[in-house]
């Protein structure tokens, strides 16, 4: 592993078993052989249809589900005491209206994650510096407030100050803009696009909207039934792509008739 | 001739927090043959208008206007009658597409289950209708002994077409037909429902927040902010020469397929709380052009000639 890469992905297969009652079992392959690197710093954009494994990759970087197969490795980061650590992974989900419990206020829900890391001992005030950098100012009158009374993309903004207040090196967003009005998702994008500039956080950015892929990513890698079928810079992706999937996902952005897809 | 014509309606709601106005003023007319889109940002009131246009949210509701529906006042008629004209004269696609048919009845039964409220139609005839409807939207009609949960999200979206279209309504409404679905998947829906209107001759009113993708299908286009319909026009007016200040920063939020970075700004603020009575522009906060006239008076309305609710219409 060289010393750009933060996670490496080689080889990853994850099947999922069904058991029903009465049929027996049958299997389902989510990911099917995967390699795919991350490099630190950058914006990577992972593209693909409802049920092409894009969320199932996240899940498995996240450690919330085994690979079947196959290795996810972390290289190491080091601090400002030069200690050299694991790498600290935050995600986004992709609904705001259901991701924040309607029973903690902002305060609560963003300070939970500081909560479980160093226990009571956490600074409240990385709370309000989180929301502050999330733009909910003034940060006074949000920090009592519970979710039902924002807005959608002001609930994303929630969800994006709880993963960044715990200052992971990456976050992962699982389509963090699907549910949004367009008008709103640009902002949320560009919020994405500041915090990777100015904290360095490295994004995985899943989504299956390619115009809002191109940007903000550095490199985008398009998946198709488990596979990764193209991965490339951005510019590669628009100009040269190599997969009919890319093509016909690139003429829907452009708003062209689909034919045989 | 106009199937749909909506003149002055106003709906507010009378809840514990106060009352909520949610449509103010609006006009809005459907010719035969016409594919309308109504655009506006979450809250602004477009699924209310669908609503009332099918007297589904009667409760706790306010309503002044008139809606006249094929030469019929909708407002005046009993909600027997109604339920008449629901389903076979006029055509809905809810919103959440994904989970609007019983998971506990197989497909063909919830179509037969439409037939049969509203014709006397022979067993055999109400097969060959589902089987033709279905293959329509290109879903095998052997499938029809399926569950709903069974089928992908876009099936799903095509099932509910074919369900609204089943007895050839005069006029069909499309609540958020493309939201939650896959980009490519979108554009065979919106593919979808323009030859569905072509072949069976009927009018729609498709409802939306993405103005891009709706705007492919249709003929005219309705602005709607806060309750209040800003801009109406063609669809070439709108995409080329947008009026509204609304419009306009709605079309440059537009994310386009860039090599090169290019900042594109949303939106900022937030839309207007439909508690509050303005007595200016509601779109006051977040525009650009706001000036005092925009403080202290009205906007005019966009009724008849009228095509966009601005002071400075008509300036720069």
């Amino acid at each position: 592993m060289n010393g750009k890469e933060l996670v490496r992905i080689t080889d990853v297969t994850k099947v999922f078993k069904k058991t029903g009652f009465f049929r027996g079992s049958s299997s389902v392959l989510a990911l099917d052989n995967i390699s795919l690197s991350v490099k630190k710093g950058e914006i990577l954009g992972i593209i693909g249809e409802s049920g092409s494994g894009k969320t199932t990759l996240a899940k498995l970087i996240l450690g919330l589900l085994k690979p079947t197969s196959g290795s996810i490795s972390f290289a190491d980061v080091r601090n400002h005491e030069h200690e050299s650590r694991k790498p600290a992974v935050q995600v986004i989900f992709q609904d705001p209206y259901d991701s924040l419990s309607h029973m903690m206020t902002i305060g609560e829900i963003v300070a939970e994650p500081c909560f479980i890391k160093y226990g009571r001992s956490y600074v409240p005030e990385k709370v309000r510096q989180a929301l502050e950098s999330v733009g909910l100012i003034p940060v006074d009158e949000y920090l009592h407030k519970y979710p039902h009374t924002l807005s959608g993309g002001q609930r994303q903004r929630v969800a994006i100050a709880r993963a960044i207040v715990t200052q992971p090196d990456m976050i992962i967003a699982d389509e963090p803009i699907s549910m949004l009005d367009c008008s709103i998702g640009v902002d949320i994008l560009n919020l994405i696009l500041e915090m990777n500039e100015k904290s360095g956080i490295t994004f995985l950015f899943i989504t299956h909207d390619i115009a809002a892929a191109t940007y903000i990513c550095n490199n985008i890698a398009v998946m198709k039934a488990g596979k990764i079928v193209e991965y490339g810079p951005k510019k590669q992706i628009i100009s040269q792509c190599s997969h009919e999937y890319t093509d016909s996902l690139l003429a829907s952005a452009r708003g062209e008739v689909i034919k045989n897809y | 001739m106009q199937v749909l014509k909506i003149q002055g309606l106003t709906v507010d709601f009378s809840t514990k927090a106060g009352i909520h106005h949610v449509l103010k003023n609006v006009d809005l007319s459907i010719g035969k043959g016409e594919i309308v889109g109504l655009i506006g940002e979450s809250g602004s009131g477009k699924s209310t208008l669908a609503m009332t246009v099918l007297d589904l949210n009667s409760r706790n509701r306010i309503v002044s206007g008139s809606i006249r529906f094929m030469d019929e006042e909708l407002m005046t008629l009993d909600k027997e009658k109604i339920r008449k004209i629901r389903g076979s004269h006029i055509g809905f696609v809810p919103q959440s597409s994904m989970n609007a048919l019983n998971p506990l009845m197989r497909v063909k039964r919830q179509f037969v289950e439409t037939i049969k409220s509203h014709t006397d139609m022979p067993l055999q005839q109400m097969v060959e209708l589902i089987a033709r409807t279905l293959a329509m939207v290109s879903i095998d009609p052997a499938r029809g002994d399926s569950f709903f949960y069974e089928f992908s999200g876009g099936q799903r979206q095509r099932l509910m077409i074919a369900l609204s279209m089943l007895l050839s309504p005069e006029l069909i409404i499309a609540d958020e037909p493309t939201t939650a679905l896959d980009a490519t998947v979108q554009s065979k829906i919106i593919d979808l429902l323009k030859n569905m209107v072509l072949q069976k001759h009927t009018s729609m009113l498709v409802i939306s927040h993405d103005l891009h993708t709706i705007s492919r299908v249709c003929d005219r286009i309705y602005i709607m902010y806060a309750g209040k319909i800003v801009e109406t026009g063609t669809r070439e007016e709108i995409l080329t020469r947008p009026r509204h200040p609304y419009t306009q920063k709605l079309l440059s939020s537009r994310l386009s397929l860039m090599a090169e970075p290019v900042k594109v700004n949303g939106i900022p603020g937030n839309p207007p709380s439909v508690l509050k009575e303005y007595f200016g522009c509601s779109f006051l906060e977040r525009c650009d052009r706001a000036s005092l006239v925009c403080k202290t008076e009205k906007p005019p309305e966009c009724i008849g000639n009228v095509k966009v609710a601005c002071h400075f219409e008509g300036e720069s």
